[in-house]
């Protein structure tokens, strides 16, 4: 795949035009006095899309523009120098994949710019030819890096297409195994709470994810929870979808990925409410006529904190834990597997929901099967939780891509990340024999789980989670 | 509608520390009376009248007809917590309620702390704030 920046060649300066900014679609109306309008620029994403690309345009109004009081349109009406021009759609919509496109293509109306993506040289040459007159062709191959340390346990942060050559999941694991006898998971359904996917990361462009953003407060009547096109600002989600589903890197590439953004990035902290509101939303899609036999996993890599919170009283600490509680037991009531996060807060703790007995408490070991550090295990009642280990340090997925559509990586610890892996084998599993149920599969990988050396002070349930 | 805090004593008035725009109860400091004017609640049928222990190994029903008695029951639910709110006048303290069309036994309520602490007496409801939950990254 070749990515193109494509920018009118006629100067910037001199097409610049005084104009109105804004959308009209959201709440907000940004009146700038000096906002860029650039002439032309629209002809890039409509010549695409008549050769076949995909659009990736976020869907919306064009921005209003206005027109200068010299120009030949001008209706005569505006006051002052500008004459308002009524906002239009954009050219091209996001549309689905089809598996028939040529490239992909994103049109930037406010920089007057369109982010091209060529599947093929074929491709690339058809746009040339109709665009290159006009069109400059910048390639997008400037590494990008951040700045800022990169310490304990993360990995390289950006290392582009080239890594797509690096499977990394061991033999041990059973994945390439299960890769080659042709299981991938295709026909089970994957269920992710977490910040988001972006769905235009190449780990994730290619399949179909259905997406519902619950907002910070899902009642409210101003903010209902929507269905839109999958993104994440904050990269945990996609790194989670990556681990368990990305069609590159993921333990089961081919499962139909359903994915509630119900964490806030910044804080990393989430409500129950939302939570249920997402969990609503996951039983209602797998509840529909066409999926309601087929196998389904849920990954939470989301807990309650260890203690308590201050501010909190016993009896709601109790009736939230009720709650979560409740929810697990719909989805395996719904024969759906959920697979859960223990916790990184280390040994002798356990949160909730690992510490139910309906969950498949996930911990977290190393390549070399050492289990890290930050695992967290200990005993609920007689209940030893994690039930079984996973891969979780340094795991190396998709992550948001930050600035010109750059696919990134990065290497990512945390039982989090050892949650979406046994979830992609539970999801190789369920696609095996998708006549198990949730119970059946997850006693099938508590059986097949590799022993691991006793430690002193982690407990790591039946041992490492693979396939066989 | 009188402000009632005097139920079930020392869960309501921790909630009303956090509470600013509700005035504050004798003794209080003048700087404990201010945050957030409402707070999210979450609020379930009464325990028992949920089934408990761990699931069947083979699950008896059908997801559709799981879900589908879900809808059923969480709408039962719904409307039976909307008649007590109106029975007892508190539907005006109360900003926003879960969408319907739910299956979970659960609806989560945006409204003024009266409100929970009404419905913490009710024997019907079992009922508290909602509490944060964290990634494991």
């Amino acid at each position: 795949m070749k990515s193109y920046l494509l920018v009118p060649k006629e100067s910037i300066e001199t097409r610049a035009l005084v104009g109105v900014r804004g959308t009209t679609r959201g709440e907000r109306q940004l009146q700038r006095s000096t906002a860029l309008r650039f002439t032309g620029a629209e002809r890039a994403p409509e010549a695409l899309q008549q050769l076949g690309l995909r659009s990736a345009t976020l869907p919306g109004a064009r921005p209003s523009i206005s027109e200068p009081s010299g120009g030949k349109r001008r209706k005569g009406k505006g006051k002052g120098n500008a004459a308002q021009v009524a906002a239009s759609p954009i050219p091209g919509p996001v549309h689905e994949m089809t598996g028939s496109e040529t490239g992909s293509y994103r049109y930037m109306p406010l920089i007057g710019a369109t982010m091209a993506h060529f599947y093929s040289d074929k491709a690339e040459r058809a746009a040339r030819g109709e665009l290159a007159r006009d069109f400059e062709f910048i390639p997008d191959v400037v590494p990008l890096s951040f700045p800022g340390p990169v310490s304990g346990e993360t990995g390289p942060r950006n290392r582009g297409m080239a890594s797509l050559a690096e499977r990394e999941w061991p033999g041990e694991s059973g994945v390439p195994l299960a890769h080659a006898q042709g299981i991938r998971g295709a026909g089970v359904m994957l269920g992710i709470l977490d910040t988001g996917i972006d769905a235009d990361h190449p780990e994730h462009a290619s399949k179909v994810v259905q997406f519902r953003y619950v907002s910070l407060f899902p009642n409210s009547p101003h903010t209902p929870a929507r269905d839109v096109r999958g993104f994440d600002p904050g990269g945990h989600g996609t790194h989670v979808a990556g681990i368990a589903a990305g069609v590159h890197h993921g333990v089961a590439p081919e499962v139909d990925l359903y994915v509630a953004s119900v964490i806030e990035s910044e804080t990393i902290l989430t409500s129950l409410g939302r939570v249920a509101a997402g969990m609503d939303w996951l039983l209602h899609q797998f509840s529909r006529p066409e999926n309601s036999t087929r196998p389904a996993v849920v990954n939470m890599s989301l807990g309650f904190p260890v203690q308590c919170p201050r501010g909190i009283s016993e009896a709601d600490y109790l009736l939230n834990l009720r709650a979560l509680q409740t929810m697990l037991r719909r989805l395996l009531d719904s024969n759906v597997l959920p697979v859960v996060a223990a916790g990184n807060s280390g040994p002798n703790t356990v949160g909730y929901p690992a510490g139910f007995p309906e969950a498949l408490a996930i911990g977290a070991v190393d390549f070399d099967r050492k289990v890290a550090s930050f695992s967290a295990s200990g005993v609920v009642g007689k209940r030893a939780v994690p039930d079984v280990m996973g891969y979780g340090v340094n795991i190396y997925s998709s992550s948001e891509r930050r600035c010109n559509n750059q696919a990134f990586y990065e290497r990512m610890s945390g039982t989090s990340m050892a949650a979406p892996y046994v979830a992609g084998i539970a999801a190789l599993y369920r696609c095996r024999a998708p006549d198990l149920t949730a119970l059946e599969v997850k006693d099938l990988i508590l059986a097949n789980a590799v022993k691991l050396k006793r430690s002193s002070v982690h407990r790591t349930g039946k041992g490492l989670a693979v396939y066989r | 509608m009188s402000r009632k805090q005097n139920g079930s004593g020392k869960d309501s008035s921790m909630y009303l520390r956090a509470v600013p725009s509700v005035r504050a109860l004798p003794g209080r400091g003048a700087d404990e009376g201010t945050t957030s004017e409402w707070i999210d609640v979450m609020v379930m049928p009464r325990d028992g009248s949920a089934p408990r222990g761990r699931a069947s190994r083979e699950p008896a029903r059908s997801r559709a007809a799981v879900y589908q008695d879900g809808l059923a029951e969480t709408a039962r639910f719904r409307d039976d917590l909307l008649r007590w709110l109106e029975a007892h006048k508190l539907l005006g303290a109360v900003r926003s309620v879960s969408e319907p069309g739910g299956s979970l036994p659960m609806l989560t309520l945006r409204c003024a702390p009266r409100v929970l602490d009404q419905l913490r007496r009710a024997p019907e409801f079992e009922a508290g704030a909602t509490m944060p939950l964290e990634l494991h990254s």
